[in-house]
């Protein structure tokens, strides 16, 4: 039959419209797209761009007031938009199955895994319910849960980011559908665990044969696991073809744009020799930050949390110290720490030579002005009862500043980050993300400081404007001479950004260095690990890109110590970090007295 | 229909006449107030027995109730006590439920716990018990009212303020106007309360209401504003006896109260709006 030749998806002219008359908007427009047999076709684009749209028109789930307004959509021969309700019902599940971003959000937290992954079933009625638990079973299985049995018995609550996703994983699958969609399926997951899910679930269609349509905003994550690749923007397919050819030769300008835009490694910075190696503008030591759980009885033990242990590192002016980790591995708190913004436990920060962390709360009001922070999320970090201007402006309230010199401050601030004056009299909910990330910035940067402490702050944006903020950033530093301690989980922007690295685990330092050292020769297995999981573009030399697929293997240790395995196990000592150049140390653990003995 | 994508479509098309409403409805009892406390076209408290329990005519408009005193100008006099003594407790409920609701949401531990354990004992009555128990303390006098319903209505003020406070603490505009070296006070005020405006319109519009309906029950009881004075409730409760015979005597101040209780429910939501810079156009 020629039935296998033909696609197995196929999309054609669909044009998604919301409204009517002169209101209307469609955020899909005329898109075409095809998916063959056991392919993975990667759907690219930034928000807004209408990919989670198409998603949804297949399975003819849009949300109320959209519709399908051309176009159709054929799965195997059928013409899903023609279909009556019943009949999509029994598409849905049965021959499409489908995953979403938010694992936390996509199960119900009141009902047993069990009793959830079951309704997969419900429109298929001739299993018995022995063989429908079976079927559960073994599907859970292969996704690599550890206790099956027990799994079905227990409540979401009970399992991580990463397992739940495997959850729904095995949920999707248990119809044994013919196509997969995935919908940014591993976003809300961390870098180390999106690889665990996504290996698993790329090698489980594969022996199941399922075409998967792989939805996402990154680039370098759809390389990897696409076959063909599908740019889109603002709902118009914009290039479609095999992802080799697409990444080193795009046709389009906005698939060069879109590359051009990923953070890569900028070899022009040099700045390590301009900065002035003696005067660290923030010296930390043994820092300690821990949170007590509040106590059940009161006669429990209550439970420390240590968000940062033991860490040490000094900051030098001028530069950017990307502090790199997991959720979960105290970077955040790390960066309020140093901003007193929580308590510390123990150790110190010195600031500019002073001590800081025992200062009073009315002493540090006046060092405020010279340490900033800039946050993750745009849309809470704004009051969105105020305008732009006195966002910027409440900084300088502080300031010897007059009213006169205060106005003008925030105009020339606002024309720093790239805002245009008419942008001051808005409110934060009439700009974009991007416009509300230069607020945050414009805000930080008003009064000038030393040191300002960017928390993840260009991860909530998509590619080509988080490409233009990270310019913004490193222009200011260069105008002003601020110090980052830049805070991401993002390699590709710590290798764009970073003059020096710091790589966290759970509250540890493990390796910290230059970034050449620690990004191309890492020696910590974490860090290792880090890097593997990373999808990651590299540029090729005629101009295109290709997927790298790079492997790190941990270099032996010095003489006297042993790799730090057991970093993982929470209740282990801590490593000892060594200096295995001038400027790169590593955490390793101490091969017993002999190490001791040799220093 | 366009309405479903576009919210801006839903706020001109509905919103924009209740407001207008509202505010009409609202002018309507302040003129009526106003004019009641300057002149009424007879004296509200005047007794006459010769002319009892008369149905409206062109001498009384809104006929006489059962000591021959006009109801038009009782319901006028009525309208600048029930007025008054409404939207003092209400200031007094919410600038008390503010500052215990927004010292408990934002400092939390031990004085959470204790205002808390303030704002439960105090919940623990029925809102129209407790301000029985003031009012006979006090005894029946205006601004014992205003007391007594305002304390009544104080914890639940306080509850709302103190949730949304809790919400807003968490939020990172709060911790940067922190590290820019701003003190706990100014934070508080400048960026926490201001949120609470929303949730305080709806609720301040709510006691509003009820405290029109309470005051009316505690007239009733004898521990309102002392007869022969007139209030709305005052008189709905006198009109009962004679709501056979004499259907004027409780229509006319329940259409007073219904017309109030409306407009400031209309116009409070649209202050809410207004407040709200998210929502205004």
């Amino acid at each position: 039959m020629s039935n296998q030749d033909k696609p197995l998806l196929d999309v054609r002219d669909l044009t998604v419209a919301f409204g009517a008359g002169e209101s209307e908007s469609q955020p899909v427009r005329s898109v075409s797209l095809s998916l063959g047999r056991s392919e993975v076709l990667g759907v690219v684009g930034e928000s807004g761009s209408g990919k989670t749209m198409i998603s949804k028109s297949i399975m003819r789930l849009l949300p109320s007031g959209g519709r399908i307004a051309s176009g159709s959509v054929w799965l195997d021969g059928t013409d899903l938009t023609t279909l009556d309700a019943e009949s999509i019902r029994r598409v849905r599940g049965a021959r499409i199955g489908m995953i979403f971003q938010e694992p936390m959000m996509s199960l119900n937290p009141a009902m047993r895994i069990g009793e959830q992954m079951v309704e997969a079933f419900v429109a298929d009625r001739r299993l018995t319910p022995a063989q429908r638990q079976t079927a559960m079973l073994e599907m859970l299985e292969r996704v690599r849960m550890p206790d099956p049995d027990a799994c079905l018995r227990a409540y979401p609550h009970e399992f991580s980011g990463g397992m739940r996703q495997r959850i729904m994983l095995a949920t999707a699958l248990l119809m044994r559908p013919e196509l997969l969609i995935a919908d940014e399926p591993t976003t809300a997951l961390d870098v180390l665990i999106q690889k665990d899910v996504l290996d698993l679930m790329i090698e489980l269609v594969r022996d199941l044969g399922t075409s998967v349509m792989l939805i996402s905003h990154d680039l370098g994550l759809v390389a990897r696991y696409a076959d063909r690749v599908c740019v889109m923007c603002d709902g118009k397919v914009v290039e479609t073809g095999d992802v080799a050819t697409i990444l080193s030769s795009p046709s389009e300008q906005y698939t060069k744009e879109l590359l051009q835009s990923l953070p890569a490694r900028d070899r022009g910075r040099q700045s390590t020799d301009e900065i002035d190696t003696n005067k660290p503008v923030m010296k930390v030591i043994d820092l300690h930050v821990e949170f007590g759980r509040r106590r059940l009885l009161p006669w429990l033990k209550s439970r420390i949390v240590r968000a940062v242990d033991g860490v040490d590192f000094s900051l030098r002016r001028g530069e950017t110290l990307a502090v790199v980790g997991e959720s979960g591995s105290g970077k955040t708190t790390l960066g309020r720490a140093l901003l007193r913004l929580v308590e510390t436990t123990a150790g110190s920060v010195e600031f500019d030579g002073d001590e800081i962390s025992s200062r009073s709360a009315r002493q540090l009001r006046n060092l405020r002005s010279r340490m900033q922070i800039v946050y993750q999320d745009p849309f809470s970090s704004l009051d969105p009862r105020m305008r732009v201007e006195q966002i910027v402006a409440e900084g300088l309230r502080l300031s010897s500043l007059t009213g006169a010199d205060r106005a003008n401050r925030v105009r020339e601030t606002l024309h720093d980050v790239g805002l245009s004056p008419e942008m001051a009299r808005r409110y934060p909910h009439e700009l974009s993300g991007g416009q509300r990330q230069r607020v945050s910035i414009a805000r930080a940067i008003a009064m000038r400081p030393d040191v300002i402490v960017t928390d993840e702050a260009v991860s909530a944006l998509d590619v080509t404007v988080q490409a233009r903020v990270l310019t913004l950033l490193q222009t200011l530093q260069e105008r002003y001479g601020f110090s980052y301690l830049f805070i991401t989980h993002d390699i590709g922007v710590v290798d764009q950004v970073a003059d020096r690295v710091l790589v966290m685990y759970r509250g540890r330092v493990v390796e910290s260095g230059n970034k050449a050292e620690v990004l191309d020769t890492p020696r910590h297995p974490y860090t290792c690990r880090l890097l593997e999981a990373v999808p990651r573009l590299e540029k090729t030399t005629d101009g295109g890109f290709r997927h790298s697929n790079m492997r790190f293997d941990p270099p032996p240790p010095p003489d006297g110590y042993l790799h730090d395995e057991n970093f993982l196990d929470i209740n282990a000592n801590a490593g000892v970090l060594v200096h295995v150049t001038e400027t790169h140390q590593v955490a390793y653990t101490e091969a017993g007295e002999r190490a001791a003995s040799l220093g | 229909m366009t309405v479903v994508s576009n919210p801006a479509a839903v706020y001109t098309t509905t919103a924009m006449p209740n407001r207008r409403l509202g505010e009409f409805l609202l002018a309507i009892i302040l003129i009526t107030a106003l004019a009641g406390s300057l002149y009424t076209p007879h004296d509200p408290l005047a007794l006459d027995y010769e002319s009892r329990l008369l149905p409206p005519s062109s001498a009384h408009l809104m006929g006489t109730d059962q000591f021959g005193r006009d109801v038009l100008s009782r319901t006028m006099a009525a309208a600048g006590t029930s007025v008054i003594v409404s939207f003092f407790s209400v200031l007094v409920a919410v600038s008390f439920g503010l500052l215990l609701g927004s010292i408990a949401g934002y400092a939390g531990g031990w004085t959470d716990r204790l205002v808390g354990l303030f704002l439960d004992a105090f919940m623990a009555f029925p809102g129209i018990l407790l301000a029985l128990g003031i009012m006979t303390i006090i005894g029946p006098h205006m601004y014992g009212i205003v007391l007594a319903l305002g304390f009544a209505y104080m914890p639940n003020v306080a509850r709302i303020v103190r949730s949304t406070v809790l919400s807003i603490r968490e939020k990172e505009y709060v911790e940067a106007s922190k590290a820019l070296g701003n003190s706990e006070a100014f934070t508080v005020v400048r960026h926490v309360i201001p949120q609470c405006i929303s949730p305080l319109t709806v609720i301040a519009t709510a006691i509003f209401g009820g405290a029109v309906l309470s005051e009316s029950a505690l007239s009733f009881l004898g521990l309102g504003v002392p007869p022969p004075h007139p209030t709305w409730g005052g008189m709905l409760a006198d009109a009962r006896q004679y709501m056979s015979i004499a259907p004027w005597l409780s229509i006319f101040p329940g259409v007073a109260i219904t017309i109030a209780l409306l407009g400031v429910n209309l116009f409070g939501d649209a202050l809410r709006d207004r407040f709200d810079p998210r929502l205004a156009r």
